[in-house]
């Protein structure tokens, strides 16, 4: 027994051993990233001969090892994957560097599309370049809405749905009785998804111009009337169910439990094994207010405490700047480009012109036109913690009002370190 | 005392591996927070400034409403759920004490919330504590009751994550106290019997008499552990609805983790720290008996 | 007659509440087993009315293959290490320190004692960072050292075994003194023998605290050859999306292995019982 265990033991020490003994660049990256990325990450090797060595985690924890890592001002980090609102955060704390100088010799404009370039930016340079991007749309249970007798939404710009509209709908459709509701957001009760809400209502992203300060920016009137809708879906009509989280709405539509499902193009194909007869239209706005959509995903930057930051920028190039690697991502993994080549691949392809590879077309037309980039501001990690919570709190019952300005003076308070 | 010359050093020795492993990487790194949580960090213009504050961080905490009430909520759930998770405990292994022919699975499958980690045992319960579909709400409406909110309600949300973690740590505390049952003696039961005692009787003068280390142990460790609980609030509150569930725990994990306010985060840690070595103070105070160790000088 | 009448009574209530009891107890367990049986879609089918089907397990498999390729076996095997090298060096450095504080009258007992309260009153996320940093400097960053060494150390299990060997007759221990027994004689020889339930309760415990870990694992040894299971466990969702079945099958078997254990520890608990009963 003390055998086994003693060489149990050396063999789990060497093993460790082995592993931190070579010398490489150290890739920060998201779970769901890896399969996506690896063949090229291999090319990258191959062609240049640095050695990447890949380290996954799910989303949450990725962000707190970023944090930790930094905290402790680690180098054996030299490229992350930095979630799009998360560029002013991590620039400011100075974790990520400037990277215009890596794409002197192109123009970053013609590569990637504007939205990207604004969400990879702060204070006028680029910190970190787009690797996709991700839209928002309105998903419909045909059966359902045939029953109700509503009209289908469409994807036509002139007869985009209104947010009335859907509620009206909604309301006949949803049968409490028998676990049916008419609606529901795909990232119920999250900032990504609900910003689209006061943007539409003319509220604008929360954040106050300069991304310092959120007085007056939480509890202006298109917050007030998002606030408000949000909570009427919730507790006046009831036509969104409560306690449902982000992690089981796709599953209840793609049950046949819900009328309208407003969500990510990252659903595309998701229900193809299911019997549910749906289609898709464009994402809704108030009436008589601005179209806005929720936009923007992931961004590679180089590890400002690398000690290889050459080698790092080479490999953060050379995965966002190849077509390759956009067009892949799109044809295989559903995920929208931020990429030039591949939005013109997708408007070009004709098998997006069909359901359901149109969800990938009309999602990359909300991007393109009606994108609202997440609120700019250092602060973004306590800003959409808070955010997330009050809507949360607002889907529960808490007066709209209240919680927001409470919201507010939080958000604010927390931001004098950045003053 | 003269069978070893030095004495005095014979207690150090012991002590040892164990002091030298408290003090690196428990005493340590508790001091480097508490010294952290005197520090301001500061980003405005662009540039990261560390200043000293002494208890400037505190101060801020003292002004803000939701410390308070997240205090608050902490105090309530402590007297709560540490005095029922114990009668709970005690309760089942004086049941399980009862000879049975299936004594012995009876007490392995009273065991099996031990075997379940709390994060996925959370999100089980989560999705039977749902209020539109979940299972409890089907079974109470058997007995004609409506619908209840449950998570997603101020009034009951903290009710439920008080059973989701009673569910979990009963069964766990309550082999330390079954452990301890067996231990008294019988001879003690046979002896109240003659004399004629009742089944309380039995109880009082001499199950909780006998128990009362174990207890107390169990007592402290319960208490701890529910300080520091906030896997549920992580999992299916984040603290909410409108922070009814925001114990200084969450709150000082997220304004760490997610704010990355480590000056106020490390605060809220120190000021519960604080609380639970004062609470666990008392208990031992009132319950703990006088020890008679030898003396060695 | 009424006599018997009135026992027989009592059995019923105590079966009756026993039942209970364990439905409650094991309802939820159940429900996740027999998920981890079925696909995402069907866990929520059966859920949404809830029917008697949620509790009848599915036929598919898929999710216990998924596991396993995700590298599932690897993080049980390095859980399963770390979770004994932990239980048994923190089993004897801690009961030594428990042996001395229960024994002993020494200069600074009581505020050595007050650190050792601080040292399990502090919560362990929120050393975390400070111990992260410390790792890093003495270069045990991301090895199996970081996850064992700084863990064995544990103010609730010395405090445990203080409690224990408090209740045990002076009268042993200045005999076995007299007889020429050593400090760690009267330790190894008279103490740990007396305190086999003790010991068990402090092994799991210990056992307990790998198995949960998440957060200092997470960051203290992010490579896939060192993570442990909660971790892994963590790894069964995606950016949009939880694996519910995959999380339901992984704990299924996460959670059978420490009742093994647990099953191991009732046989210890009878012989503890019968050894009284001989007194």
């Amino acid at each position: 027994m003390k055998k086994i265990l003693a060489s149990l033991c050396t063999i789990f020490l060497f093993s460790n051993i082995v592993t931190s003994a070579k010398a490489e660049i150290n890739f920060l990256i998201g779970t769901w990233a890896e399969e996506p990325l690896t063949p090229f990450v291999e090319a990258f090797e191959k062609e240049t001969g640095i050695e990447v060595n890949i380290q996954t985690f799910p989303f949450r924890d990725l962000l707190a090892t970023i944090e930790v890592r930094g905290n402790a001002q680690a180098d054996d980090v030299d490229v992350i994957f930095v979630d799009a609102p998360l560029v002013p955060s991590y620039a400011v704390r100075g974790m990520i560097g400037p990277m215009d100088q890596y794409f002197a010799d192109t123009s970053v404009n013609a590569i990637f599309a504007p939205a990207g370039i604004a969400a990879a930016s702060w204070n006028g340079e680029m910190y970190a370049p787009p690797l996709n991007n991700s839209g928002q749309l309105t998903y419909y249970n045909k059966d359902l809405l045939a029953k109700a007798g509503c009209a289908e939404p469409s994807m036509i710009e002139a007869e985009r749905v209104t947010w009335e509209e859907i509620v009206d709908c909604a309301k006949k459709i949803t049968d409490e009785a028998n676990g049916i509701h008419g609606f529901i957001f795909d990232q119920i009760s999250r900032y990504y998804q609900l910003q689209a809400l006061p943007e539409s209502a003319g509220g604008g992203s929360g954040v106050c111009e300069g991304g310092l300060s959120v007085k007056g920016c939480l509890t202006n009137d298109g917050w007030m009337k998002a606030g408000q809708f949000y909570y009427d879906i919730h507790n006046t009509s009831n036509i969104s169910p409560k306690g449902v989280g982000p992690d089981q709405t796709h599953e209840l539509f793609g049950l046949g439990k819900i009328g309208i499902f407003v969500g990510g193009s990252w659903n595309n194909g998701r229900w193809a094994d299911t019997d549910l007869n749906y289609g898709v239209a464009l994402h809704p706005y108030f009436e008589g207010g601005k179209v806005v959509t929720g936009c923007n995903s992931w961004h590679i930057g180089v590890w400002n405490y690398s000690k290889q930051k050459d080698d790092a920028a080479k490999l953060v190039r050379y995965l966002t700047a190849s077509p390759e690697v956009a067009i892949h991502y799109v044809e295989e993994h559903n995920s929208l480009p931020a990429h030039n080549s591949a939005i013109l691949h997708v408007a070009e392809d004709p098998k997006f012109n069909n359901f359901p590879g149109i969800v990938m077309n009309l999602a990359t037309y909300e991007s393109a036109n009606h994108c609202a980039t997440r609120g700019r501001t250092p602060g973004f990690l306590e800003f959409e913690e808070i955010v997330n919570t009050s809507f949360e709190d607002i889907r529960n019952g808490g007066d709209p009002a209240s919680v927001l300005a409470d919201a507010e003076s939080r958000i604010e308070s927390s931001m004098r370190r950045y003053k | 005392m003269n069978f070893f010359k030095r004495q005095w050093m014979v207690p150090y020795l012991f002590l040892a591996p164990a002091l030298i492993g408290t003090i690196a990487f428990k005493l340590y790194p508790i001091f480097i927070g508490f010294w952290e949580s005197l520090i301001y960090t500061s980003f405005s213009g662009g540039a990261e400034k560390r200043i000293f504050v002494w208890f400037e961080n505190y101060q801020y905490l003292f002004d803000d409403k939701i410390f308070w009430k997240s205090l608050e909520i902490t105090a309530f759930l402590t007297i709560i759920i540490n005095p029922l998770q114990i009668a709970m405990s005690l309760g089942l292994a004086l049941l399980l004490m009862r000879k049975s022919k299936f004594i012995r699975i009876i007490r392995s499958l009273y065991l099996l919330p031990i075997g379940i980690a709390l994060p996925i045992a959370t999100i089980i319960w989560g999705l039977m504590l749902d209020p539109n579909q979940g299972l409890i709400n089907g079974l109470i409406g058997f007995f004609g009751i409506p619908p209840q909110p449950f998570l997603v309600s101020e009034n009951q949300a903290l009710w439920c994550i008080i059973a989701i973690a009673t569910w979990k740590g009963v069964a766990f505390w309550m082999l330390f106290l079954l452990a301890g049952l067996e231990d008294i003696p019988k001879q003690y039961y046979e002896a109240a019997e003659i004399d004629g005692a009742t089944p309380f009787q039995k109880f009082r003068y001499v199950t909780i008499p006998q128990l009362k280390r174990t207890i107390l142990f169990v007592f402290v460790a319960d208490t701890a552990a529910n300080f520091v609980l906030m896997v549920p609030m992580i999992i299916l509150t984040k603290g909410g609805p409108l922070q009814s569930t925001n114990v200084l725990i969450y709150e000082g994990y997220r304004s760490g983790f997610y704010y990355q306010d480590w000056g106020r985060s490390l605060s809220i840690i120190t000021i519960l720290t604080v609380i639970t070595l004062i609470v666990i103070g008392l208990q031992l105070l009132f319950l703990s008996e006088k020890n008679e160790g030898i003396k060695v000088k | 007659m009424i006599m018997h009448f009135k026992r027989q009574w009592s059995v019923y209530l105590w079966y009756l509440v026993i039942f209970i009891g364990l439905i409650i107890t094991i309802l939820p367990f159940w429900w996740g087993v027999a998920a981890s049986f079925k696909s995402n879609s069907d866990i929520f089918r059966d859920l949404a009315p809830i029917n008697i089907r949620a509790f009848l397990p599915g036929f598919s498999l898929e999710s216990y293959f998924a596991i396993f390729e995700n590298d599932f076996g690897r993080s049980m095997l390095n859980t399963f290490f770390v979770s004994i090298t932990s239980v048994a060096g923190g089993l004897l450095i801690n009961s030594m320190a428990g042996f001395a504080f229960a024994q002993f009258r020494f200069k600074g007992d009581n505020i050595i004692f007050g650190f050792v309260l601080l040292s399990f009153a502090v919560p362990a996320d929120a050393i975390a960072i400070p111990l992260f940093k410390m790792m890093r400097q003495i270069g045990w960053f991301d090895t199996f050292y970081a996850l064992i060494i700084p863990m064995l150390a544990n103010g609730l299990i010395i405090f445990l075994y203080r409690q224990f060997f408090l209740g045990i007759p002076k009268e042993l221990i200045e005999a076995a003194r007299v007889d020429g027994l050593s400090w760690f004689g009267v330790f190894w020889r008279i103490c740990l023998p007396l305190s086999v339930p003790v010991t068990l309760g402090a092994g799991l415990l210990l056992f307990v605290f790998q198995w949960e870990s998440y957060l200092w694992p997470l960051i203290a040894a992010p490579s896939p050859e060192l993570h442990l299971i909660q971790v892994t466990l963590g790894r069964f969702s995606t950016e949009y999306e939880m694996v519910w079945n995959q999380q339901f099958a992984a704990s299924s078997i996460a959670g059978f292995l420490p009742l093994v254990f647990i099953y191991m520890f009732q046989k210890q608990f009878v012989s503890a019982l019968t050894g009284v009963e001989q007194k």
